[in-house]
């Protein structure tokens, strides 16, 4: 069974947007529209106060392309600006509380990787950095990795290098978890007790695909459940979010499961 | 009235950077960079420079290009939406100048602590990464919970060079209102740097300033020189007077990045 890039963002956002919670005030990076879709989406089916800031501007009504704007067309639109430093300042203190970030790799302790593969001195690739990917998983109480091309070299044992440090690692304090789940475009993985758990895998995947495009072990149970389909209500937010459905953007094309490349 | 020693031009401006100096580049990513300020250091043949930039782009690709960078200090280096900066990831695979790649917090947590004049910041940030290990930041236990803290030392650029919309002769510097994103990191910048040269679209009256005071970023006693370049940041964009020139920039991307495509001040 193969699925369309449109069918893998969709699953995707609402993958993301299903770990929003009422009260969470999402923080969301530059160039990611599937992050930027998925807070937008839980904006609309959560029912209690979902926030999201993106680009230095709150809750911008009409979705990602409206956020995407210069802040200048987004006067009528949203409540106000925020300054970088306050925003920083606004994670610092947990008053931001999820981030979706979207590295190269992710492994086998939710280390996230966006900088580079090999040595800092000679590397074989350089990725254009992480921002605030080393920052944010000691900062917010949750940060959820995405990636939209799940393969053994996306999902290595080890990641090339730790820009962000994963889930459970010992300097971890306060109620920052780390990175505690990472949404592809075969499954819905959780980190537990410094594990990778398989919840749900997406319907036009199995158990042996996501095992066999995962560099380290899973905890994979056999009756794994399929990731449910978007709902018309999601489907609905989905329309309304990203008409134009920029989130197609960031899936490979043609998608890198139907290339049934193994490394 | 006397000349105003404090309005030079590009060429003035880059006699006074030296070989080796720490320089703060503004602007973030294909917003506000000071492209001509670049150019000007490059046509003065400086050498050896630590650049120092939050997210750069164009303006990091002419400095590697130019042969002019001894470390690029980042939390990002890229085109955008255009992707990759084709001449810096040669540069760093090639190791032709030291990556001294920064995670967010930790290069403005530096510069915070420059600007406030404080010895360290503490922060959480950044525990257990690589990224930061990279610099061998100490740690601080909180001297009333114990905890223990990354603490960031002050970065002090030599000098910080930024574009903005509009100055006085006195350097009194306005941006766009309502602000461009990331507007804030160009003025705390300015205030972590021991000099700040600024470039401008235009340059207006006192009385000009003073009738929207409410767009005043930096003032003139922040400022050390000020330089007229209208246009100074194409092809990245300069707010409110114009847009990133998307034609010019993927014409740059296609070139493979040829710094030849972008020599020039802005077309007009």
């Amino acid at each position: 069974m193969t699925a369309s890039r449109g069918e893998i963002a969709d699953l995707m956002v609402v993958a993301l947007a299903r770990m929003v919670v009422a009260g969470d005030v999402v923080g969301v990076g530059l160039g990611t529209p599937i992050a930027l879709a998925a807070a937008l989406v839980a904006r609309h089916t959560t029912r209690h106060g979902v926030h999201v800031l993106a680009g230095g501007a709150l809750d911008v009504s009409g979705g990602v392309e409206s956020h995407l704007r210069h802040s200048r067309d987004q006067r009528g639109l949203t409540p106000g600006f925020v300054p970088h430093l306050d925003s920083m300042d606004m994670a610092e203190r947990q008053a931001m509380t999820l981030q979706f970030l979207r590295p190269a790799q992710v492994d086998r302790f939710g280390n996230l990787n966006t900088s580079r593969i090999g040595v800092r001195s000679a590397p074989t690739a350089r990725f254009s950095g992480g921002l605030a990917t080393a920052d944010v998983p000691a900062l917010l109480p949750r940060v959820i990795a995405y990636h939209p091309d799940h393969r053994p070299r996306s999902l290595p044992a080890q990641v090339d290098w730790i820009t962000g440090s994963g889930h459970g690692w010992a300097g971890n304090t306060r109620k920052a978890a780390g990175t505690v789940a990472v949404v592809t475009d075969l499954a819905v993985i959780e980190f537990v007790e410094r594990r990778g758990r398989v919840e749900s895998i997406h319907p036009w995947s199995d158990a042996s695909t996501v095992g066999e495009n995962t560099g380290f072990e899973l905890s994979l149970p056999e009756d794994a459940p399929p990731t449910p389909e978007p709902t018309p209500d999601e489907l609905e937010a989905l329309d309304l979010v990203d008409p134009r459905r920029r989130r197609d953007e960031e899936v490979p094309d043609p998608p890198g499961r139907d290339r049934r490349v193994t490394s | 009235m006397a000349p105003n020693p404090k309005l030079v031009d590009a060429f003035r401006a880059a006699e006074t950077v030296q070989d080796g100096d720490t320089l703060y580049f503004g602007g973030t990513v294909l917003d506000r960079k000071p492209m001509e300020l670049t150019r000007a250091l490059i046509r003065a043949g400086r050498r050896d420079l630590d650049v120092v930039t939050f997210a750069g782009s164009l303006e990091i690709e002419l400095l590697v290009a130019a042969g002019s960078v001894r470390s690029v200090a980042a939390a990002y280096v890229g085109l955008g939406r255009f992707g990759p900066a084709p001449r810096y990831v040669a540069g760093v695979k090639a190791g032709g100048f030291d990556d001294l790649e920064y995670s967010e917090w930790s290069l403005l947590g530096r510069l915070r602590a420059a600007s406030m004049g404080i010895p360290f910041l503490p922060t959480r940030a950044g525990t257990g990464s690589e990224t930061l290990a990279i610099h061998d930041f100490a740690s601080v236990a909180d001297p009333y919970s114990g905890d223990t803290y990354v603490a960031l030392p002050p970065l002090q650029p030599d000098i910080a060079l930024l574009h903005a919309w509009r100055a006085s002769p006195s350097g009194h510097v306005q941006m766009a209102s309502p602000p461009q994103h990331l507007w804030d990191i160009d003025v705390l910048a300015a205030r972590a740097a021991d000099r700040v040269i600024v470039g401008v679209d235009q340059i207006v009256s006192e009385e000009a300033i003073a009738s929207i005071p409410e767009r005043t970023r930096l003032f003139g006693f922040e400022v050390d020189m000020v330089v007229v370049l209208p246009g100074g940041s194409w092809p990245t964009s300069s707010p409110p007077e114009h847009d990133v020139d998307e034609g010019a920039i993927g014409a740059y991307v296609s070139s493979g990045g040829e710094p030849g495509t972008l020599d020039s001040a802005r077309p007009s």
